[in-house]
């Protein structure tokens, strides 16, 4: 069954900040997201450059939308000092 | 997958601890003296800004200068005895103090020096890329240069080796001023933007601010040194126009762009009332230097160290050790199971309580000072420290989150992650 964009989105939801209680999509976190078949991407923007719990906050939406069955999830990450080491991680699970 | 916290949280967490203790000696210690003289003032400064004042800023670098570059901690293991080093330098000084042992007094500050020492190396020889000193990292930079110059000129002071120039009062401000003024307003230039989740409005301002309060403090210094009103006067106007740019920055940034949390960060709120006291402590200062108003003095000390510094502490551990403790206990979780807030791990109430009563506890003080009343200055000091009690107890429960930790399924995990892939 195909993933659709309502269900990454209620996933996203689902992420929530520790500091504010929002979740990162009504936060207005992410853009580009894309939908497809078999794959989802999209791009998150951390609040701040130095965000303390950037990394998690990146592993919690990776880990999310791993509970869609889909091949390939790419998670790209904006505004943030250690965006490729997370991404890199990111990419590994 | 797991994130392991690394000894990094345990570090900062050891130092917010022991600041804790060390603000109730101090005000346990400013009430003892207004009932009966004490052996040395050393006895109630030197927890104040040693101790309650010092620890929460090395705490606090141990953690920012590796997060504002993007990096971990490094020579971590040094840490411990560096911690170790500075507290029983701190605890034989007012033993020393208190005992009039010369010896003892000597060695403390030898070993108070030596952590001291300990810790810039440790921040500047392998905890510093200066490729990447962001505008927060320039503040502490500077601050850190500062603490190391105040250390010496205040042992030198104390031990009565210095040259003459180099005062008691001098040494204070350098302490007071250079490294804990700097280090406030360069961790408020992205704490407060980031907590209330906004952007910092003016960039370069705030990198021309740093260089105008700078040269405000180096004449202030020089002023101190060379005992002239005048380039007091001079410095304390330069420095009042360092302090009004910051101002409008903060300012600036909280009014602009959309508003996503429905208030004010309770630490924002005591940051804010702490940058007021700031104004008025440095308006007093400049008054007392250049026209020379000794009977003031404690009044200046006062809001200062308690109306802008310790504020700022207060309001900064409400962030950080929650902060701390969420990132040790729940993080781990975090996209498992449900994981509080940071906010849930605090009374928000209690800690507003706090801020009404710190505010309470030092106005009465400033009017203990005007009237020269020791009975409201007691009163004063009574408020402060059952609010620092309700504060000690309210960060023990932040804590004690840490029980949790014990139960936690997600150790069971065999994945880690230690600020990287393992």
């Amino acid at each position: 069954m195909a993933a659709t964009r309502e269900q990454v989105i209620e996933k996203l939801r689902q992420v929530m900040d520790p500091h504010t209680g929002s979740n990162v999509y009504d936060m207005g976190l992410i853009s580009d997201l894309v939908v497809e078949a078999d794959r989802i991407s999209l791009r998150f923007s951390l609040t701040s450059n130095f965000c303390p719990i950037g990394m998690q906050l990146g592993l919690a939406l990776k880990r999310k939308l791993r509970e869609i069955p889909v091949e390939k999830i790419d998670v790209k990450i904006d505004n943030y000092l250690r965006a490729e080491e997370l991404e890199k991680m990111l990419a590994g699970i | 997958m797991q994130i392991v916290p690394t000894s990094l949280v345990r570090i900062t967490r050891y130092y917010m601890i022991a600041a804790i203790a060390y603000l109730l000696i101090t005000l346990a210690i400013g009430v003892l003296r207004t009932i009966v003289p004490i052996p040395s003032s050393l006895v109630h400064w030197a927890p104040a800004v040693l101790g309650w004042v010092s620890f929460p800023i090395m705490g606090a670098y141990y953690q920012f200068f590796p997060t504002l570059q993007g990096r971990d901690l490094r020579w971590e293991n040094l840490t411990i005895p560096q911690f170790i080093l500075v507290n029983v330098g701190l605890l034989g000084l007012m033993a020393a103090g208190w005992t009039g042992n010369g010896l003892a007094l000597t060695l403390s500050a030898i070993i108070y020096a030596g952590g001291a020492l300990l810790f810039a190396a440790i921040i500047a020889l392998a905890n510093l890329d200066l490729t990447k000193v962001v505008l927060t990292l320039r503040f502490y930079l500077a601050s850190l240069t500062y603490f190391v110059a105040a250390i010496f000129l205040l042992f030198a002071n104390v031990l009565q080796v210095g040259p003459s120039w180099a005062t008691q009062t001098l040494a204070l401000h350098v302490l007071a001023f250079g490294w804990t003024v700097m280090a406030i307003i360069g961790a408020e230039y992205s704490m407060i933007p980031m907590l209330q989740l906004k952007e910092l409005r003016h960039p370069r301002l705030a990198d021309a601010q740093f260089y105008v309060i700078n040269v405000g403090f180096w004449g202030i210094a020089l002023s101190l040194a060379t005992r002239s009103a005048t380039l007091t006067a001079v410095s304390g106007l330069i420095t009042l126009v360092g302090i009004s740019l910051f101002v409008y920055n903060i300012i600036a940034s909280l009014r602009y762009g959309p508003s996503r949390l429905p208030h004010l960060d309770v630490s924002v709120k005591y940051f804010l009332v702490g940058i007021a006291y700031l104004v008025v402590t440095a308006i007093l200062g400049t008054i007392v230097g250049a026209f020379r108003l000794g009977n003031l003095v404690p009044i200046h000390v006062h809001l200062g160290l308690i109306g802008f510094v310790t504020m700022t502490i207060v309001g900064a551990m409400y962030h950080v050790v929650p902060f701390v403790v969420w990132w040790e206990v729940y993080a781990p979780k975090l996209g498992y199971e449900e994981v509080p807030l940071l906010k849930q791990l605090f009374s928000e109430r209690l800690a507003h309580f706090q801020l009404y009563g710190l505010n309470a506890g030092l106005l009465t003080m400033i009017v203990g000072f005007v009237l020269r009343a020791n009975i409201v200055l007691a009163f004063g000091g009574t408020i402060l420290f059952v609010t620092a009690i309700t504060f000690v107890w309210a960060m023990i429960k932040v804590i004690n989150h840490r029980k949790n930790l014990r139960t936690s399924s997600a150790h069971k995990t065999n994945e880690t992650i230690c600020g990287g892939i393992a």
